[in-house]
């Protein structure tokens, strides 16, 4: 999938490869070095924040981070009892 | 075999489970739904949910966030830019942005073999927020199998609008949930056909498929791209029927 600026697309299909290979081949099985993509995911982050910036995209209160906290509008789903 | 269903009784499709709740801060929805897929398959198909031929909406995706907690739950935060349109009467009383900014923040526990995902919209706020939590989760039942559980809740707060607002929002948002679920179910039956589907294919390690299904999102990527500059160029035949693309190779 396309980043959002065209120009990281290169950098973050990169890192997604390396992302996905891990996911599936070490972290469903137990392991937790993450940073074997750090590099790759510096590279994208750095083009992402600049190109963020140059587009002058307006991302509000993306920082914010709503799962868990208190901000949270809506608790823990409820399972429909047919679901057995 | 049906790839996945939902449970219950909606008119329209007569296994969904829906739950419908008013009150005086927005109205809420809840459905679920059961995939024949393990929950390793559902969270790997995760990530590579986007492009499916039922995501044209969705215009680009990025990782903003992502780390390992102590406890080593994966955590992530993905911003997502999704077209936007609002009904012809809205249109009269509030400006629709063409694209509208989404964030999906993600929570992975394999120790209990759940993701829990929080969406919300960034911007365009004091129209309407839809703020949607997903929980998947494998099912003590049967291990192959693997349940969602979503609720969303909408809110308009545009005077004297918010309840027609909020109603549109319920239903995009319901159009919306069945799409991403035909889009889910797709990626997942690429990913892992069974064996009497695809015999060749499901016995390629996993990394391959996943190359492979990269591979396919290219090309589709790729078609999009030319369909639309094909449209330019009709675009601007039109409107310079003077000029066709081949006497016009001097300004190229």
């Amino acid at each position: 999938m396309d980043s959002v600026c065209e120009e990281c697309t290169d950098a973050k299909r990169k890192y997604d490869s390396c992302f996905n290979k891990w996911f599936s081949e070490r972290f469903l099985n137990g392991h937790t070095d993450l940073q074997q993509c750090d590099e790759l995911f510096k590279t994208y982050q750095e083009c992402l924040k600049k190109g963020l910036v140059d587009k002058k995209i307006d991302l509000g209160d993306m920082n914010r981070t709503v799962l868990g906290s208190e901000e949270d509008k809506l608790g823990e789903p409820k399972r429909p009892e047919k679901l057995g | 075999m049906t790839k996945g269903w939902f449970f219950g009784g909606g008119k329209e499709d007569s296994s969904t489970v829906t739950s419908h709740e008013s009150h005086a801060a927005g109205k809420v929805h809840s459905s679920a739904a059961i995939f024949p897929y393990t929950w390793d398959q559902i969270f790997v198909a995760f990530w590579l949910r986007y492009p499916n031929p039922y995501s044209h909406h969705v215009l680009s995706e990025d990782v903003v966030e992502r780390h390992l907690t102590t406890d080593n739950k994966l955590v992530t935060k993905r911003l997502l830019s999704k077209t936007s349109r609002i009904p012809h009467w809205a249109e009269r009383f509030v400006q629709g942005p063409a694209m509208v900014f989404v964030v999906e923040e993600s929570v992975i526990d394999l120790a209990t073999r759940s993701m829990m995902t929080y969406t919300r919209n960034l911007g365009y706020k004091k129209v309407m927020t839809v703020d949607e939590k997903c929980w998947y989760r494998s099912r003590l039942q049967d291990a192959s199998t693997t349940e969602l559980v979503r609720t969303a809740r909408i809110e308009s707060h545009v005077f004297g609008f918010a309840k027609p607002i909020q109603t549109f929002g319920i239903e995009r948002y319901k159009r919306n949930t069945g799409r991403t679920h035909s889009g889910f179910l797709h990626v997942l039956a690429d990913l892992f056909p069974s064996a009497e589907e695809n015999q060749e294919i499901a016995q390629e390690p996993l990394a391959k498929r996943i190359a492979a299904l990269g591979e396919r999102a290219d090309a589709v990527r790729e078609a999009a791209r030319r369909a639309r500059e094909m449209a330019k160029i009709k675009t601007s035949d039109f409107l310079h029927t003077s000029r066709t693309p081949s006497s016009d190779n001097s300004s190229a």
